[in-house]
């Protein structure tokens, strides 16, 4: 009877010993997994939003504003990649919006602003430490600003 | 009682012994999958900024319109000089110079304009440096270039080529072109903290150039 119960608590304090570093390391493995999930596809969707801004950029320069049409357009591309809340604003310097009615001249500097959200499972990371992040599920915030002078 | 003593440690060695490769094996899990985390991330930084390097080119890729309409060759200079006739001079450039600095902060979203030009998040450690900005303009009458290089401090040299040329990246000049590099230090693996980087002043800097030719 001794014994057996000797026995017994043995295996317990093995198995406890064997297994919680494990689980405890386990659990850390899956978590940087699914970070590193929900960081790669924001990453990639971010690029091809990026993709559609370089093309929309090219029709910025050369007719020096984006009438309604133009925005719709855009729009129905970042759409199509699933981004929500979309807002693109064009300005010149003075902050007036390019809309056709109001155009570039050459030479003037203007301000494109894409602001959309995309969905994904999206991490909040604190700018100094890589392991202060948490989960967000209601997508990622995506603000592209990007500057060019006009060529029309 | 030997043997009693004997058992006992050659179950207590393997316990140990279980246990102590199995942390190892998860901790070298858990480095490979930081590595390929950090590996995607620092892709992912290296094609934006990539990015935003072809966006600036393009942005300031204003040609002398007078020249043009003379010569048919894209001539690259400031955009208040558009109706004056090209020269190989260094003053008709600097406001492009000027002007991609400008377009930078806004493209690559940093912190502060003029020098030093600079962004911090996890990734990157401090300043922009512009290692090379440099003009090719292409006449292709004579096949030859005029080649403007500038660098953070600014106007550096102005040379004049022909035959095959190629940018600091190793990528050949096709007509009139502009390259742009820049520099910044990159954090590492578990993104130490600015007082960390400059105290140890072993960061890895970053050197990424990007090379577009100016099309109409």
């Amino acid at each position: 009877m001794k014994k057996i119960k000797l026995w017994l608590k043995q295996k317990n304090e093995g198995s406890l010993y064997d297994f919680l570093p494990s689980l405890v390391i386990m659990l850390a493995v899956a978590i940087m997994f699914f970070a590193f999930l929900g960081i790669f596809s924001v990453v990639s969707l971010n690029e091809e939003v990026k993709q559609v801004v370089r093309s929309s950029m090219l029709l910025v320069e050369t007719q020096g504003y984006l009438d309604s049409g133009d925005i719709a357009g855009i729009e129905s591309q970042l759409t199509a990649l699933g981004a929500t809340d979309i807002t693109v604003t064009v300005k010149d310097s003075g902050g007036n919006v390019l809309n056709g009615t109001t155009v570039a001249p050459y030479g003037d500097d203007i301000y494109f602003d894409l602001y959309c959200t995309i969905p994904a499972q999206s991490l909040n990371q604190a700018a100094t430490n890589l392991f202060a992040m948490s989960f967000n599920n209601d997508g990622y915030e995506l603000h592209i600003a990007r500057k060019t002078i006009s060529k029309c | 009682m030997l043997k009693r003593l004997k058992t006992f440690l050659k179950k207590k060695s393997e316990g140990m012994m279980g246990s102590t490769t199995a942390i190892l094996l998860w901790l070298l899990l858990i480095l490979i999958v930081t590595f390929i985390f950090m590996t995607t991330v620092y892709h992912a930084v290296s094609s934006s900024v990539r990015n935003a390097l072809t966006d600036s080119n393009l942005a300031v890729s204003t040609i002398s319109l007078k020249s043009f309409g003379e010569t048919q060759d894209l001539l690259v200079c400031g955009k208040s000089n558009s109706m004056t006739t090209y020269t190989d001079d260094h003053s008709l450039t600097d406001e492009v110079y000027a002007d991609y600095r400008d377009v930078l902060v806004v493209n690559m979203e940093l912190d502060e304009a003029g020098p030093p030009m600079s962004k911090t998040n996890f990734v990157y450690g401090g300043a922009v440096t512009v290692d090379y900005f440099i003009i090719y303009n292409y006449h292709a009458e004579e096949d030859k270039y005029d080649v403007f290089t500038y660098n953070e401090a600014g106007f550096v040299s102005l040379t004049h080529e022909t035959g095959q040329i190629f940018a600091p990246n190793g990528k050949r000049v096709y007509g009139t072109s502009i390259y742009s590099q820049i520099s910044f230090p990159v954090r590492g693996y578990f993104a130490r903290s600015d007082n960390e980087y400059n105290t140890y002043g072993d960061g890895i800097t970053a050197h990424i150039g990007q090379l577009s030719a100016v099309t109409l």
